[in-house]
Parts: C-alpha cells; sequence; structure tokens
C-alpha cells in the first residue's frame, strides 16, 4: 500500500526572506529556502532528458536573479509550480516532491537529491 | 457488565486510519448509523468512498475485532456501504454531467498500447463491485468501445426533462456488462472513419457530452483518442474531470513516449491519477509462471521518475485479447484469470486515487 500523499493546507512564500513555508495536512510545517528549490527543480531542461545530462548537472553555480522565489500557483491537486526571478517557472513540484526535499525520510525511494 | 458508550465505540474505530487519506475513518465521516443495544450488541454503517475500495475486506475485519474487543460488547453488525462523492467542482462543470460524480480519462502517449481495453475493464470492474459506471468512447477516429462490449446498436432519442422544466431530447446510452455505454461514432455510423478538422471535432464533442442522457453515475470513463490530438485537448479542457490514468507499454516507458501526454493534461490543469503499464509481463503457458522480460519494477520507477502514482501492470494475456475480440471485457468474461485481477486491482487504485482528491480542499496560497 502507498504511504499517503503528503497534503498542504497553506503554502506562504515570503519574498523578503525569499522562502517558502508549506503547512501539511499532518500540522507538520517546512521552511525551504529559494535555493534549495531553485536546485531541486525537476523539469526536463534543468534535470535532463532521455538519459541525457540538465543544465543544473552542468553548472555549479546560479546568480542571485535565478534563485529568487517570485510566484507559486497551485498545480491540480497534485503540486505547485515556483517562479523564479529569471523567469524560469517550468518546475512542477509534486507534494511528495516537496516534502521528501524537507525530509528525505518521509518518502523511501524518492531520487530528486543531486 | 456495562455496555460501551457512543464514544468508547468511536475512540476504538478511531484507531482505523484509511491508509490513503492518511486520518482515521471517524474524522472521515465513515460511521453512520452507530446503534448500541442494552444486550451489548453493536451495529453500524461503515461508508466507504468507493465500493471499489481496495481495502474493504480489512476495514471490516478491523472495525470487528476492534469494537469487538471493547468490554461489554456481545456482538459487532458491520453494514459495508460506499457513497461515491464528488470533487469540489465549478458550476460550468456541474452542468455538462450534472449526475457524474468522478469522470476518468484513459489516455496514452500514442495508439495501440490498450487504452480502449484498460477503458472497458476498468469501468466493468467498477460496475461489478457495485457502482454506477458509464463509458464514453471520444476516440472519434476509431471507435472500438462498441466492438470490445458488443453493443453495436444505434442509440435511442429519448425525451427527458431539462433544468428549467422544458423537454429536451437526448441520446439514450446503450447497456451492456451493467455499464452505460455511448460511442462518438454514432456521430458517423461504425464503418465510417472521420475526417475531421480540428475545430469540428472540438466543437461536436461538446456538444455530444450534454446530448447524452447518462442519469446519475458515480464513474464515467472516458476512452480518448491516442496522443494530444484536438479531441483530447477538447475533453481535457472542457469536461470536468477528476483526472486522467495514463497507459503505456514497457517499451513506451523507456523511450518517455507518455511523458507528452502527461504534460499535456499538466498544462491543462488535469490531475494525473497514474500511471498503468500494460502487456508488461505474461503467464508462461507451458509452466505457469509469470514472465518478466522487461525487469521488474520499471513502471514504478518511471512512475516515479514522472511524479505520477503507479497504477498497476497488467499482463500480455493471450485471453485479454480473445475475450476483446469477443466483445466480453475479461473482468466479467474470467473473472479468475491473471489478467481479470489485474485489472480489478488496477480499478480499486483509480477509485481511491480519485476519493483521496474528493475529501481534499485546495490549500490557501499566500504571497508576501
Ligand atoms: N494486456 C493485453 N494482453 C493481450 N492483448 C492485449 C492487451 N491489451 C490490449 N491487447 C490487444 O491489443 C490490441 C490493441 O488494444 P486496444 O484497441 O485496446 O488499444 P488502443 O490503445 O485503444 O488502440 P487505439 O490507438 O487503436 O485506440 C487489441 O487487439 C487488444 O485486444
Ligand atoms: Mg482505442
Ligand atoms: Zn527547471
Amino acid at each position: 500500500m502507498n504511504s499517503p500523499d503528503p497534503y498542504p493546507v497553506s503554502v506562504d512564500l515570503i519574498r523578503a526572506d525569499n522562502r517558502l513555508e508549506i503547512t501539511w495536512e499532518d500540522g507538520s510545517r517546512n521552511a525551504y529556502a529559494g535555493a534549495t528549490l531553485r536546485w531541486a527543480c525537476p523539469c526536463a531542461e534543468c534535470r535532463g532528458e532521455a538519459g541525457l545530462p540538465g543544465r543544473l548537472d552542468r553548472i555549479q553555480d546560479l546568480p542571485a536573479d535565478e534563485v529568487r522565489l517570485t510566484s507559486v500557483e497551485l498545480v491540480g491537486h497534485y503540486a505547485l509550480q515556483l517562479g523564479f526571478g529569471s523567469g524560469h517557472a517550468t518546475g512542477i513540484y509534486t507534494f511528495r516532491h516537496l516534502r521528501s526535499l524537507a525530509d528525505p525520510s518521509h518518502t523511501s525511494a524518492r531520487r530528486w537529491e543531486r | 457488565m456495562p455496555i460501551p458508550s457512543q464514544q468508547q465505540v468511536l475512540s476504538a474505530l478511531a484507531t482505523i486510519i484509511d491508509p490513503d487519506l492518511g486520518r482515521d475513518v471517524v474524522t472521515l465521516g465513515m460511521i453512520k448509523d452507530l446503534r448500541i443495544q442494552d444486550s451489548g450488541r453493536v451495529d453500524f454503517v461503515f461508508e466507504l468512498t468507493t465500493p471499489a475500495c481496495p481495502v474493504r475486506d480489512r476495514f471490516k475485519t478491523m472495525a470487528e475485532e476492534r469494537v469487538g474487543a471493547l468490554p461489554g460488547v456481545s456482538g459487532v453488525g458491520v453494514k459495508m456501504t460506499a457513497n461515491v462523492r464528488s470533487p469540489v467542482r465549478d458550476r460550468q462543470g456541474q452542468q455538462l454531467l450534472p449526475g457524474v460524480k468522478q469522470t476518468i480519462a484513459v489516455a496514452s502517449g500514442k495508439g495501440g498500447v490498450g487504452k480502449s481495453t484498460v477503458a472497458v475493464n476498468l469501468a466493468a470492474a467498477l460496475a461489478k463491485s457495485g457502482a454506477a459506471v458509464g463509458l464514453l468512447d471520444a476516440d472519434i477516429y476509431g471507435p472500438s468501445v462498441p466492438g470490445l462490449t458488443g453493443a453495436l446498436e444505434q442509440p435511442q432519442l429519448v425525451q427527458v426533462v431539462g433544468p428549467d422544466g422544458e423537454m429536451q431530447q437526448k441520446l439514450k446510452p446503450l447497456e451492456a456488462w451493467g455499464l452505460k455505454l455511448m460511442s462518438m461514432g454514432v456521430l458517423a455510423g461504425s464503418d465510417k472513419a472521420m475526417v475531421w478538422r480540428g475545430p469540428m471535432v472540438s466543437r461536436a464533442i461538446e456538444q455530444f457530452m450534454s446530448d447524452v442522457h447518462w442519469g446519475q453515475l458515480d464513474y464515467l470513463i472516458i476512452d480518448l483518442p491516442p496522443g494530444t490530438g484536438d479531441a483530447s485537448l477538447t475533453v481535457a479542457q472542457r469536461v470536468p474531470l477528476s483526472g486522467v490514468a495514463i497507459v503505456a507499454t514497457p517499451q513506451d516507458l523507456a523511450l518517455d513516449i507518455a511523458v507528452k501526454a502527461l504534460q499535456m493534461f499538466r498544462t491543462l490543469n488535469v490531475a494525473p491519477l497514474g500511471l498503468i503499464e500494460n502487456m508488461s509481463w505474461y503467464v508462461c503457458p507451458s509452466c505457469g509462471h509469470e514472465h518478466h522480460p522487461f525487469g521488474h519494477g520499471g513502471a514504478e520507477r518511471a512512475a516515479e521518475r514522472l511524479s505520477v502514482p503507479y497504477l498497476g501492470s497488467i499482463p500480455l494475456d493471450s485471453q485479454i485479447r480473445e475475450e476483446a475480440d469477443r466483445g466480453a471485457p475479461i473482468v466479467v468474461a474470467q473473472p479468475d484469470s491473471a489478467g481479470a485481477r489485474a485489472f480489478s486491482a488496477m480499478a480499486s487504485q483509480i477509485a481511491a486515487r480519485t476519493s483521496v482528491q474528493s475529501f481534499r480542499k485546495l490549500p490557501v496560497l499566500n504571497v508576501r
């Protein structure tokens, strides 16, 4: 049986601190730095496709603009779409992905870590 | 011995956690009509969110055991029922399909992967569990539901009373295998392949959706055409979908062919219910063992890579094809076969996924 999918009750983007906060259904709360989220972007451009490395595999640093959170939108009932200062907004961050970013023990076999 | 209070019984039941929703069954409102008699007999109704609930039997046993273990209880009667809930929906969606609670699209990245076979068996499995189910073949280019179900007649027109009391003419779905069936192929006649252009397709689908008299349905399964063409796009945009299940073969998964379809639905805000792998393993006719020529776990890994739930693997089974060719879903025709069992398990997973969604309110988003 699958473990229940994590689900948020509220999502706060605090631009001044470049931080995203999520309060989950089970009452727990996680905070994420913009840079953490930007480096975890799951989009094809960042992660690579069909066995090829993505952009984030090839670089060491990202300019400040790239890691500055600007927007957050809900995607269906399962994910958030995050926008960054550089205009990059193709990453769909599933709740499960976000939860495991904050607490890697939460899911058994997520391999988002770089 | 004193009999237990309502509160004690509910506390005992509150130790049962729904594995998909992550909350206890009392909080979720699943326990109804609790009655405790002076003799110590306890009766209640356990209302599931789908009759195809994958943990139905486990819940029943747990409920009997936990309540039965309370001091003073002389007997426990648990009546298992189900009430499929509708997701939160906008008004437009309500109007297009007024009596339909959950709408599930079945899609694929390319043709010939067994999408229609999956759609028919998913519908039949849900109906077999006790749900009211409709199946819409939205593949105007190559409708196959009539052939797969043997429902080949032309549907009749019926007069029904509309929302404002006026009479409306509607298409009455055909019935077979406990399902209500409608194929968009009836728009053209079953033997003519359609050569329609984009805008016409979209208009015809929209019109068609409101022209069918489905009545009350727990689930409407929609067999989409393969790929991401106009028809799939229109359904995804105009029909209030609870979600979409994507069918793929092991080869497609290796080549990420399902990705494009998935991305289209995500862009349109249709939740992916998950990934179904078809024709990935088989029961060897000579030795009777399961053979997995593509290895184990490929679909789970693909689902994880695509951030969607994994809904199950359907074996390559000549019986599935033979029954389909005869116009019978294998879940009804040969319910004990490996193929039928795989389809039923998949249907339960899909039903559970849709239940989860209808329970959840949208989170509050704040940008400061
Ligand atoms: N698990 C299976 N085992 C054996 N045969 C199967 C299985 N699934 C599908 N088939 C067979 O494969 C063929 C294609 O299946 P189906 O028509 O369901 O695919 P489809 O994806 O709907 O195709 P289309 O793109 O034409 O709509 C049919 O002959 C069907 O009987
Ligand atoms: Mg088909
Ligand atoms: Zn990215």
